[in-house]
């Protein structure tokens, strides 16, 4: 379940056109596909794909959202547009 | 939700300075007050000494002797740049004169495994002030009401003078000691040396369970009525996944307050208040009320001496200012309707020596405050009047769960719990938590009562016919 959950975050994103979203686009996103998972399920499996190196976290400093790594943002010019 | 039990208390290993210091004392004292006079940073900021003429402490002056310092140091005794300190006031001085700040925030720079504690800081002008090109903040949880040995406090302040700034506050409003302004190479390393080397984990920010902070409480406090370090340690251990991994909605903050003084402002600030509470009486020593009318002991404590108020005045110091009018002198003797007492301490720090909370001591919950800058703070509701608490507090754990689960569930992107309570309304959270509704739930239960019924809640049923309605009322 978590290796179909991490492909369905994945793919939202890269169809995506914005670099990051929230955590509850992402829990919809597996939701839609694997209704049953629980939050605390989807957010473990988040973890996981950020411990590879798959997604990355982006800070504002009062919100957290998620990107996938490489698209849009890098750790040196913040995208501040959003 | 499921939550993994905590494992056991790591001891506190203790931190000696001469084992983990990076400088000499040469290199800490490395300038002399002459020079200090004398010292030009390499910009013009005359508005900013403007701020240096008034009578309080400034942190112009302040910096000015970072950079002192930090310009006097070895090229390689610092790995941030040496400037940092005399940039900051160039970029500080050239936003008063455009009126508008040259920080950009936020970004993906954090540490190993952590969606918090770091927070992005840029400068918009990194090619005029490069030695704060990149200026990132950390927050480090700090020690349990900001008790520290000076060893402690010289270690970090000789490892953030090495890989940082130098700057710090201490402390950020929710509690944190933060670190101000390093470069993004430098964060890992830092972060790898507070946590193996100084035992010190950072804190929270983002859309996470924010550091959770407590009062003094007994360490110090004669009015601690719960144990508040005790408890902030098992839920900051406890909820580590929430303090560091971030899928809440946005912040969330715990207080725990171990009396209803609220030293740590909980009822203002946290999205669930802890504040320590007793259900039986307010002890009375009559014969010490007697002393404080006769003028032999000194109300508050003595706290307002200095000044002459007048002889003191049990009546209309104490009595009078009660808010529920809960007390009375009769025959000389000091009385309370313990039931209609609100708990605003008043009449207990007035008169410490002769008023004491009860004994059966525990903790209020109240739900759902936020202080936000610009609108105000909005104040937590009381939802839990007393619980008795004990470690490792699983019945406050489920209260708390049952709150993640709701708002992880129903809130909006950017929404604090005390926003969605307002938006769903009071009685859904009360269903959520399982408990009834009662009078001190509400403002003014006797002035507006006002609830929505739902039918099932009615005895007897509630029927209503939109359509006869309609008959006699016009849409």
């Amino acid at each position: 379940m978590s290796e179909e959950a991490k492909k369905a975050v994945i793919e939202y994103l890269e169809k995506l056109k914005k670099s990051k979203v929230y955590f509850n686009d992402l829990e919809k996103a597996v939701k839609s596909k694997i209704p049953d998972m629980k939050t605390r399920e989807v957010k473990k499996v988040l973890t996981e794909l950020i411990n590879e190196g798959t997604l990355i976290y982006y800070s504002t400093g009062s919100t957290t959202m998620y990107g996938l790594k490489g698209k849009g943002i890098t750790t040196d010019t913040p995208d501040l547009e959003e | 939700m499921s939550f993994k039990p905590p494992g056991p208390k790591v001891p506190q290993r203790e931190i000696k300075y001469d084992e983990v210091r990076i400088y000499t004392d040469e290199e800490i004292h490395n300038y002399t007050e002459e020079e200090l006079k004398n010292f030009k940073i390499k910009y013009d900021i005359p508005m900013l000494e403007e701020l240096e003429k008034g009578p309080w402490p400034s942190f112009v002056a302040d910096t000015k002797q970072l950079a002192l310092h930090r310009r006097k140091l070895a090229d390689d005794r610092v790995l941030m740049p040496k400037e940092c300190a005399e940039d900051l006031l160039g970029q500080l001085q050239l936003s008063l004169e455009h009126g508008e700040t040259h920080w950009k925030h936020g970004g993906i720079v954090g540490v190993s495994g952590y969606g918090g504690g770091v927070i992005g800081r840029y400068s918009d002008l990194p090619e005029r002030f490069p030695a704060i090109a990149h200026f990132h903040t950390m927050r480090i949880n700090q020690p349990n009401s900001k008790f520290y040995k000076t060893d402690y406090l010289r270690a970090i302040a000789d490892l953030w003078n090495f890989r940082g700034s130098g700057c710090m506050n201490m402390h950020g409003s929710t509690g944190d000691i933060i670190f101000l302004g390093t470069t993004t190479e430098q964060l890992e390393p830092i972060f790898q040396e507070m946590a193996h080397v100084l035992n010190q984990d950072i804190g929270g920010s983002g859309s996470n369970l924010r550091t959770p902070s407590c009062c003094i409480g007994k360490a110090r406090c004669e009015f601690a009525l719960f144990d508040t370090q005790e408890m902030c340690y098992e839920m900051t251990m406890h909820y580590q996944d929430e303090l560091h991994r971030p899928a809440f909605p946005y912040k969330f903050k715990f207080k725990f307050d171990g009396c209803p003084n609220g030293c740590v402002a909980s009822i203002a600030r946290a999205d669930i208040s802890f504040i320590g509470t007793w259900r039986d009486d307010i002890r009375i020593d009559q014969e010490a009320v007697k002393a404080y009318m006769a003028g032999e002991l000194l109300p508050n404590a003595g706290a307002h001496r200095g000044r002459d108020w007048g002889k003191f005045d049990i009546q209309r110091e104490v009595i009078d200012r009660c808010p529920t009018k809960c007390m009375a002198l009769e025959d000389g003797k000091l009385v309370i309707n313990n039931a209609e007492c609100n708990r605003c301490m008043h009449c207990i720090n007035t008169m410490p020596r002769a008023l004491r909370p009860g004994t059966d001591t525990g903790v209020m919950l109240l739900f759902g405050a936020k202080a936000p800058i610009l609108d105000g703070a909005q104040m937590s509701v009381c939802l839990i009047p007393f619980m008795k608490t004990e470690p490792p507090y699983d019945n406050v754990k489920e209260i708390i769960e049952k709150t993640f689960d709701w708002w992880m569930e129903e809130g909006k992107n950017r929404e604090r719990l005390g926003e969605l309570i307002q938006r769903m309304g009071l009685p859904k959270f009360l269903e959520v938590l399982g408990i009834p509704p009662a009078p001190h739930m509400i403002t003014e239960p006797r002035s507006n009562p006002y609830i929505f019924w739902r039918a099932e809640d009615v005895p007897g049923g509630l029927t209503f016919d939109i359509n006869e309605y309609r008959t006699k009322h016009a849409r």
